[in-house]
Formats: C-alpha cells, structure tokens, sequence
C-alpha cells in the first residue's frame, strides 16, 4: 500500500440543497470533492487535511452543458473530457476545447471536472484564463443566497478566489461571442510533465476590415492569478495581424510581484517563452476571427 | 462505510475506511494485481482502470468516488475480442519489456479502439499520453496499437466475434 489520505469525515449528498445543508451546519475544515484530481494528491501527501469532505459526485444535477442562443452553461460537475471530446464546444468556443484537452492526460481529464478546475485556482490550471478572457460569470450558491460572480473577480491568487466558506461554484455561463469573433488558448508545457511555463488564453473581434476591433489577452501559469494585459490588448486595435503580431517584451507590463514564478528556467528564458505564448495565441485567434468575415464576404 | 458497485460485470459490497483509495480497494480487498501501483502520484497510468466505460487511475480516485458505478480492471477484460487482438498485437510486435506498465497501456488503447476504429499515431500517442512506459520508447507500443486497429478497421465486429468463440 502507498500513500493513504489522513482520516476524515465522508458525506455523499444526493442533492445540491442537502449538500448546502452540509456546508452551513458542519463546523471544522470543510471540502467538496468533485474529480479530486487536484485535492486527493494533497490528501495522500497530507500537504492537505479536512475534517469533512463532501463528494458532490452523486450529485446528478450538477452535471450538464447546454448551448443556446444566449451562450452556454456549464454544470460544476460536467467532466473536462467531456469538454475535450465535445464538437459542439470545439466548434463555438475553440480555447475552451484547446485548454481542456492541455489538461494533464485522458485519465485525469475523464475525472477532472471544470468546476473543479476553476474552484483549486492552482495558477497552472488551464480553465481559468479561458474563462476570464471570455468574460464567464460564476454561480455561488450557499444555504440562504445565490450569487453571480464575474469572472475578472472571482480569482484572488494562488488556490484563492471568491468562494465563501459555505459556498458551492453551481454554474459557469459563458456569454455568446459576437460575429467575428475568434478564441485560442496556448499553453507552454515545461519537459515531462511539469507544471506549464506560461498559458495564454485571447478573444479576438475583427471589423469588415480584419482590423482588430476588440481584443482580450490573458496571461496565466507564470502569474499569481490569471491576468489580463491591457497595454497589450490596446496596442493590438485597429491592426491588421496578419503579418507579425507585434507584441514584445517591452508590452509586458507585469510587476514583478505579480509572478508565480517556478524556478527551473532563469527570467529571461521565461519572458521569451511568455512573449512566444501570447503571440501563438492571438494569432491562432485573429485567424478564427478573420474567417468568418472571408467566409461571410 | 459501505460501497457499491458493479466491479468486472458483478454486483459487490464492500465496508471501507472513506479515506482508501481504488487502487488499495481492487489489489488489497478483491486481489486484482493487474492494478499496478507504479508512481503514486497519477503519473504514470500503471493503475489505470475503467469507471463507467472511461480510464481513470485508480491511485488518484478514493473508492467511495465510485459509488454506484462500474469499474473494470484488465481481468473482466479478458473475454473482450478488442483486448485479444491487442494482446496479440503487443506480443508479436514487442509492445512491453518489463510489462509493468502494460495493464494500464492495454486498457488505455483498449478504451481508444473502442472510441472510434479509426486511429491515427497522433490519436494513439494522446490516448496513452497517461501511461509511461519505461522501456520501450514507446515506438513498439504505437506500432502495436496501431496494427491492432488496423486489423479491427479491416474486420466487421461478427467476424472477430466469431474468431472470438473459437480461440
């Protein structure tokens, strides 16, 4: 036998009000276990222990995504592998599908879920740039109110964010994008399986012009929590990206305590790969965006 | 506390400290050894196995996450026509050395020919992108898979079916 999480409290609700029944009357260190593919690592390490864990996976309700017209839900419990191998998702929302298939591997992926991956805030994790730069907004519910958390506010730093102690992430909307619009999300994978270098998530609105005509860039992995770089985003309107994206070093406006910085690699290398991960992605986006102004044309 | 769930097709009970993980669950309780416990921190896909139809590794699952479910180990695999056609493939074609991480590659591959039968290498090198393999290169284990697939994509499944009740 290898590791063994340290003992505790198990509960399984059946339904979300029992489990937020469960979050408003248990005293001590309370956990929902969703795929557990960040936490239970942390509890055989026993880097991290609770005295309760709730196991929302019996939790039927929690798990959907539906598609309308006016964007798309997404249930806290719906699975990242799901995600991966949803053609309705790679088709309207490509970064959402290009950050869930960078998650770890299949196995992980088939019980890692996308509340999950917002709720640890791990600053590696791949759905929360995503989410920011599409302007998501997060549903927290607890025993007496519901909330409606947007996205630029919801995370606060490494594994914080805006979830209260006896609240539970119940929905991600994802508002519809506008016409001409294109995602992409990069992410700079270290040797092996070490955590990312640096991910970037952007949202690319093109005119009649393919000039760019709104731009959202965000940077992740190398930061505290994932951040949006306006300076970059301005210098990017009204161009035509055809050519070079013209994003340089100099555009990164990034203090230095802003940085989630892992070691392994010396600054300057970082900041290269930093500048050649934003550049991938927004040109990956401005493609998407512009093909639908050729293909309307 | 107590689980249920249907382990390689039949129904079973268990009463488990919450805190035990699947894997310990399937090697202590029901002396399923082709579960291996190869890194202990959900890298390397030794102990992968299906829950409902999906590989997930089992060292990085509590048990009691698999309440209600089905969880299939390389054992209630055995009579799978896919399987055989792997195995066969992996021998011939010098899938493994040591054979440790071959349980948890076995039933990765098995999971992408059932998936869909067309597979690519790039296909095939992202469904075992989980399992390391420590020998081989993996150049072996592609090629493999690879020809395992081909033969699926070139046989109906009543013909393997009936090679199956004949081997």
């Amino acid at each position: 036998m290898g590791f063994t999480p340290a003992s505790f409290e198990y509960r399984r609700p059946s339904t979300l009000n029992e489990a937020l029944e469960l979050m408003s009357d248990l005293s001590g260190d309370v956990r929902i276990l969703a795929g557990g593919q960040s936490l239970i690592p942390l509890l055989k390490t026993r880097i991290a222990s609770y005295d309760y864990l709730i196991d929302i996976n019996g939790i039927r309700s929690l798990n959907y995504y539906v598609h309308d017209s006016d964007g798309d839900f997404y249930g806290p419990l719906y699975r990242i592998g799901s995600i991966a191998n949803n053609d309705v998702i790679k088709e309207n929302f490509p970064s959402i599908n290009e950050a869930a298939r960078s998650v770890a591997d299949t196995q992980i992926r088939n019980m890692g879920t996308i509340g999950g991956n917002i709720s640890h805030s791990d600053p590696g994790n791949d759905i929360p740039p995503v989410i920011l730069s599409l302007d998501a907004v997060i549903t927290l519910r607890s025993k007496k109110q519901e909330r409606r958390v947007h996205s630029p506010d919801f995370f606060y730093g490494p594994y914080e964010n805006a979830i209260g102690p006896d609240e539970i992430l119940v929905g991600i909307e994802i508002p519809r994008l506008k016409a001409n619009t294109g995602t992409s999300f990069v992410k700079f994978r270290g040797p092996a399986r070490e955590f990312s270098l640096s991910s970037a998530a952007s949202r690319i609105t093109v005119d009649g012009d393919l000039r760019v005509s709104n731009a959202v860039v965000v940077l992740a992995s190398c930061l505290m929590k994932p951040t949006r770089l306006e300076e970059i985003e301005t210098e990017l309107m009204d161009r035509n990206l055809s050519g070079d994206v013209p994003v340089s070093a100099n555009d990164l406006k990034v203090k230095e305590d802003e940085f989630f910085y892992r070691s392994e690699v010396s600054f300057d290398y970082l900041i290269k790969v930093i500048i050649h991960t934003l550049k991938s992605s927004i040109r990956s986006a401005y493609r998407r965006a512009i093909k639908g102004v050729n293909n309307g044309a | 506390m107590e689980l249920k769930f249907t382990l390689n097709g039949e129904k079973r009970q268990i009463d488990i400290e919450p805190r035990k993980l699947l894997i310990d669950v399937l090697r202590d309780d029901f002396g399923l050894t082709s579960v291996h416990s190869g890194c202990d921190t959900a890298m390397c896909g030794a102990c992968t196995v299906l829950v409902d139809g999906k590989p997930v590794k089992s060292c990085n699952l509590l048990a009691m996450q698999v309440q209600d479910s089905e969880v299939q180990t390389l054992e209630g695999l055995f009579n799978e026509h896919r399987m055989k056609i792997l195995k066969k493939s992996f021998l011939k074609n010098h899938g493994l050395q040591c054979g440790f991480c071959t349980s948890g590659m076995l039933i990765s591959s098995f999971y992408l020919l059932k998936k869909g039968r067309e597979s690519d290498d790039d296909e095939i090198r992202e469904a075992i992108e989980g399992n390391i393999c420590r020998c081989t290169g993996y150049v072996s284990i592609v090629k493999s898979i690879r020809e395992a697939a081909d033969i699926l994509n070139k046989t109906s499944l009543e013909e393997l079916e009936m090679k199956g009740e004949e081997r």
